[in-house]
């Protein structure tokens, strides 16, 4: 077997799959391979009877989870919204897989993203040769999950041009798709279902038309919700990347990390961690994903330039580029934290000086 | 559907306050009961006044308000939605003319306990009550939501043990628990003895855990439960066989077992009392909700109200209401939402494992199909919707409200008259008597009772207000809906004031709520004024309110009588509003057209005028450092840009070098006329006094004008000539001498200049001087 990069959910927690599976007594929606109580177990984590351990595929609400199992047991579409690095895509590989079995009904949604490639194509070799038939007829992951009643996935919804959308729309109201050319139509067996994700920063890209809306259930994938759980995800991500980057410098201190993820999420909530001073936000998302790339930036400084262990200075220029995405908005918004918030906080006067000499 | 009947006579019914689920099933059982006599934990001081549930007028929800007739702060109230079981057993008593009698412990007795930790001392020192609702702990648990010392744990349990069975249950709601729990059951019959048997090992449960109330607490519910047992016997003494009791669930175990009334009687016997009076008062859902600060409130009227109205189809008919109410604000929701939401809700729940989808389903449900996702419409569906903003109305014959009686008497001690008449009222505020007219009269405006009408003052000074007094009779009930917020005036005032602090939209909203607060002299409200000021002073994100507050900020700070630390507090936060408006400056001042630069220049005018005078040097260097840097800003208009030179020179941090440099910059020859005329305009605008004795700035301009063109000249002469003439008259008038001496200086000169060549000269003049015979003198001047 070849040695792949990235397994997909289904090989990767195969056996976690099976295990549920078994112990799952509960009434299952046709053609899903678990309860919608199993699936919610599956992604959230959790311990089964026999004492097998399922592992935790989300940190966060376990309510979202749950709506979102619930709308794909309603035969209702699911769009998952939310900023860069909240593990949209990922919380949509790991539905598709423990329901269908199967994560691989993939659409990737870029500008270029066609008809064809949500609809069918046509092998135009067979076409000129054979005419319209159904073996010339190029299937698409969407095709292919509902001629085997499936979960499909779209990828980055809205980046797809408003035109090709629109195919959506019928599709998912009359779950049927129709091949004029052959004179036939595939209708969706059940089980069939969507789940498509989009990134509500910038909506603006290819803006949902309200019919398109109406079919999908939206379920914002939020930040995490406490610092806790921020920094932890921070420290593993940043300690995977270190290793994977060989960058040679010591793991930095939780207290760095803490103190950046404290200026993410106070910008992000435009409130201060002790909830007593409101603050301005930035243009830009603030998310966890950008604190990682703020920490695992300053590593390579201090390494390569610096002693080797993670101050101020070397994650000063990462901060001040994550925040001030706007040069004027941002700029004022930037300095107010600077000037209400850092210089006065105790122990932080580091940052403020580091800061201070990148404007 | 039955009672709890451990005591022959005797049925039980345990039920959550506020609940529509317990007052459905009271009402069933009540009706196959038919009671002869029903009693409710409730203020037996309110016995007289029970009848007016049926008062055509009386629309809950209402509040049964027991308040110390010496001392009207000390209150409680019993509030009711007319789901409440209370409500609704009420009515089935008095509908049918049956006895019916409140069984609480009086809260004449109850009053005359001391109070507990902060104690009274404090409240009457300071006059400051905060908590707007009861001043004592909530009513109809009274002693159950108890001091603050006291575990929340307790509290909330105690508040409402039916939840915690329903949390038990896995629901996060009470009242879709029990709905569940009455519809799913075959016979529904068992559900009061049910409850109060699971009462009683809840009860015994929490002794386990120690979660016990703090010893005077203790006493007190001893005391309630002892004088409810005592209300029982006497109704059964009175030969009633069939009796309603109805209390909250966590009693009723307590109320089984009626032996013991010695020891009962013992306990209450020569308890202290005080004089206390009752009456009805409005209450709003609002107020019923947990966040108003109200002990045992519920969280969702609105939603209760719902499945009251409607049990059998609450999460239809709730989803329409909600698509209703997003299609007025104009957002889409159509029918097809409203199916697939209703089907969402369902759904969860079945995930959930529950039977009923509940309000937390139904949120998610909402927000998932209705908002896409967002929170900004939820919060309407939730302010609308599931807190609701009904409004009770009084019967008219219900006894008047102590907030009236508190007025009355202040009128009475202020001599203020109250006619129906328009009658005026000059108020000289250095007399103590008028002072005090000034602030019941401040105070009532704040709580919209408009009884007087501020006139605009004359200019006699700040001492002197005008006001215009009228009484109408749609005050009477303004006072009997502000009751709402206390029973004394200040009180009242400072609760509202609150109220409206958190309401408040943006930087100035609030600045007038400190002015109100000051002529209301209001002082306890400061601090959340304050903290609530720069929360929105955060996120402003204009600068031009910050820029309007500071001069009120610095005012309030400088004149009014106010301890020291409100003043220090009131500088800081003017300090903070100062660096925002600092950062922000630039931005705010980039790109404006003449009017919007007029606008920020009287704005500028303003905060430089009060920090002049504040006489806080770090404050007003960092506000000159931030106009220097906007006098060279690329980019901000010419008037500004003048405006600003010249408060830097005023504010000594530019020198007159500085200022001259600038001037000639502004005026040469690259920079369009215009732009020019306008930089003049800005740093001349009533500054003769600088023109007249600054060397060289006079000629730089006269240098300007002279250079003009004569086209340009005619389009800018009537700018010039409106920048002059601000001046006074001998100011022009000596700016003209000093300008006609520079003339004449320079004709002298002129006439002077030759271009002779010196040594020729010479040579003439001597042989001139041969000629004429004059001696040779010193080098002339």
């Amino acid at each position: 077997m070849t040695e792949v990069l990235r397994r997909h959910a289904e090989e990767q927690f195969a056996e976690e799959l099976s295990e549920l599976g078994r112990y799952d007594d509960r009434t299952r929606p046709p053609n899903w391979n678990l309860s919608p109580w199993a699936v919610t177990l599956y992604v959230m984590g959790g311990r089964l009877p026999n004492g097998f351990e399922v592992s935790a595929k989300y940190v966060g609400a376990r309510r979202i989870v749950e709506i979102a199992v619930a709308t794909l047991a309603t035969d209702r579409a699911l769009l998952l919204l939310g900023v860069p690095g909240t593990a949209k895509s990922w919380l949509s590989e790991q539905l598709a897989a423990a329901i269908s079995g199967d994560s691989t009904l993939l659409i990737q949604g870029t500008a270029g993203t066609g008809e064809e490639q949500i609809r069918y194509g046509w092998n135009y070799a067979r076409l000129l040769a054979e005419g319209p038939s159904r073996s010339a007829l190029v299937p698409t992951p969407m095709l292919n999950a509902m001629a085997n009643g499936k979960i499909a996935r779209v990828e980055e919804l809205t980046r797809i041009p408003a035109d090709v959308q629109d195919t959506l729309i019928t599709l998912l109201s009359e779950k049927t798709l129709p091949i004029p050319e052959l004179g036939e139509e595939v209708q969706a067996i059940r089980g069939f279902n969507v789940i498509a994700t989009a990134n509500n920063r910038d909506r603006g890209v290819n803006e949902l038309s309200s019919a398109l809306k109406r079919r999908f259930n939206t379920v914002v994938l939020p930040t995490p919700a406490t610092m806790d759980e921020e920094v932890s995800i921070v420290t593993r991500r940043v300690a995977e990347m270190g290793r994977s980057l060989e960058i040679p410098a010591e793991p930095p201190a939780l207290e760095e990390i803490r103190r950046i993820v404290t200026v993410f999420r106070e910008l992000r909530d435009g409130l201060t961690a002790d909830g007593k001073t409101r603050l301005k936000s930035p243009s830009g998302s603030m998310s966890t994903a950008e604190a990682i790339s703020v920490v695992t930036q300053g590593i390579a400084l201090c390494a390569h330039f610096g002693d080797g262990s993670l101050k101020a200075a070397d994650v000063a220029a990462g901060l001040v580029g994550a925040v001030v995405k706007d040069p004027i908005q941002d700029r004022v918004v930037w300095s107010e934290y600077l000037e209400t918030v850092v210089k006065e906080r105790n122990g932080w006067k580091d940052l403020y000086r580091a800061c201070k000499e990148m404007r | 559907m039955q009672g709890d009947e451990v005591t022959p006579g005797v049925h039980l019914f345990g039920i959550r306050h506020h609940g529509p689920g317990s007052a459905r099933s009271l009402l069933a059982a009540l009706e196959r009961l038919e009671p002869d006599c029903v009693l409710i934990e409730g203020p037996p001081e309110a016995d007289e006044l029970l009848p007016m549930v049926l008062d055509a007028e009386a629309r809950p929800p209402l509040a049964l308000l027991i308040y110390a007739v010496d001392h009207p702060s000390r209150a409680t109230y019993y509030p009711m939605a007319h789901f409440s079981p209370e409500w609704v057993a009420l009515r089935f008593a008095v509908e049918r003319e049956l006895p019916v009698r409140m069984m609480d412990l009086p809260q004449a007795i109850q009053f005359a306990v001391p109070r507990h930790t902060e104690g009274t001392a404090e409240e009457e020192a300071t006059g400051s009550e905060p908590p707007p609702t009861s001043p004592d702990p909530d009513p109809s648990d009274s002693a159950d939501q108890g001091s603050g010392g006291s575990d929340v744990r307790e509290n909330e349990l105690r508040g409402d043990p039916i939840s915690w069975l329903a949390r038990a249950a896995g629901y996060a709601d009470g009242e879709r628990w029990w709905d569940d729990m009455i519809e799913s059951r075959r016979d529904p019959g068992t559900i009061f003895p049910a409850i109060a048997d699971a009462m009683a090992v809840l009860r015994e449960t929490a002794d386990d855990l120690a979660i016990q109330p703090n010893a005077l607490d203790a006493e007190t519910e001893a005391l309630r439960e002892a004088y409810m047992r005592t209300t029982i016997r006497a109704a059964l003494k009175e030969g009633r066989s069939r009796i309603a009791v109805i209390s909250g669930a966590w009693h009723t175990p307590a109320l089984r077992d009626l032996s013991g009334a010695r020891q009962d009687t013992a306990l209450l016997k020569g308890k202290p009392k005080v004089k206390v009076a009752a009456t009805w008062t409005p209450w709003t859902y609002e107020r019923l909700s947990w966040e108003s600060g109200y002990g045992a409130g519920i969280i969702s009227p609105g939603w209760y109200e719902h499945l009251w109205d409607h049990s059998d189809s609450a999460t239809i008919r709730w989803m329409s209401r909600a698509a209703r109410l997003l299609r007025e604000a104009d957002l889409d929701a159509g029918s097809a939402s409203v199916i697939e939401a209703v089907r969402l809700a369902e759904a969860l729940a079945s995930v959930r494992e529950r039977r009923l989808p509940g309000l937390d389903e139904l949120n998610e449900a909402a927000r998932s199909v209705f908002c896409l996702g967002n929170e900004a419409p939820m919060r309407l569906i939730r302010n609308r919707l599931i807190i609701g903003d009904r409004m009770g109305v009084v019967p008219a014959a219900a006894p008047v409200v102590p907030l009236q009686r508190d007025i009355q008497a202040c009128q009475k001690k202020l001599r203020l008259k109250v006619s129906g008449e328009t009658e005026l009222l000059e108020l000289d505020l250095r007399k103590p008597l008028d002072q005090e007219r000034s602030r019941l009269l401040h105070r009532l405006s704040l709580l919209q009772i408009r009884w007087g009408e501020l006139l605009r003052s004359t200019g006699t000074g700040t001492f002197r207000e005008r006001w215009n007094l009228k009484w109408t009779p749609e005050l009477t009930l303004a006072v009997v809906q502000a009751g709402v917020w206390g029973n004394q005036i200040e009180e009242a005032a400072r609760c509202f004031l609150l109220d409206r602090v958190d309401r408040a939209a943006g930087v100035l909203d609030v600045v007038r709520l400190i002015d109100h607060a000051l002529l209301a002299d209001l002082p306890g409200v400061s601090e959340q004024l304050l903290t609530c000021l720069l929360n929105c002073a955060a996120l402003q994100a204009d600068v031009a309110p910050m820029l309007e507050a500071i001069p009120e900020l610095v005012r309030a700070a400088r004149y009014v009588n106010v301890r020291g630390t409100d003043q220090e507090a009131l500088l800081l936060v003017a300090a903070t509003l100062l660096t925002r408006c600092c950062i922000g400056l630039p931005g705010a001042a980039a790109s404006l057209n003449t009017d919007a630069a007029q606008r920020l220049l009287n704005q500028i005018a303003g905060a430089h005028a009060s920090l002049r005078t504040l006489d806080h040097p770090a404050m007003f260097d960092e506000w000159l450092r931030a106009l220097c840097s906007l006098a060279d800003q690329p980019g901000v208009h010419a008037l500004l840009a003048g405006r600003c030179v010249w408060f830097a020179l005023d504010g000594g941090a530019f020198q007159q070098e500085d200022a001259a440099r600038r001037l000639s910059a502004s005026l040469s020859p690259g920079v369009p006329s215009a732009q020019a005329a306008d930089w003049l305009e800005g740093f001349l605008m009533g500054n003769a006094e600088l023109l007249i004795h600054a060397d060289g700035l006079l000629e730089l301009i006269d240098e300007w004008v002279c250079g003009l063109t004569p086209d340009d000249f005619k389009n800018h002469l009537p700018l010039i000539r409106r920048t002059f003439s601000t001046f006074e008259r001998p100011e022009r008038r000596a700016v003209g001498e000093k300008l006609a001496a520079t003339q004449r200086r320079r004709s002298r000169t002129d006439s002077q200049r030759t271009d002779l060549d010196p040594d020729l000269v010479a040579l003439t003049v001597q042989t001139l001087r041969t000629l004429l015979g004059i001696p040779e003198i010193g080098p002339h001047e």
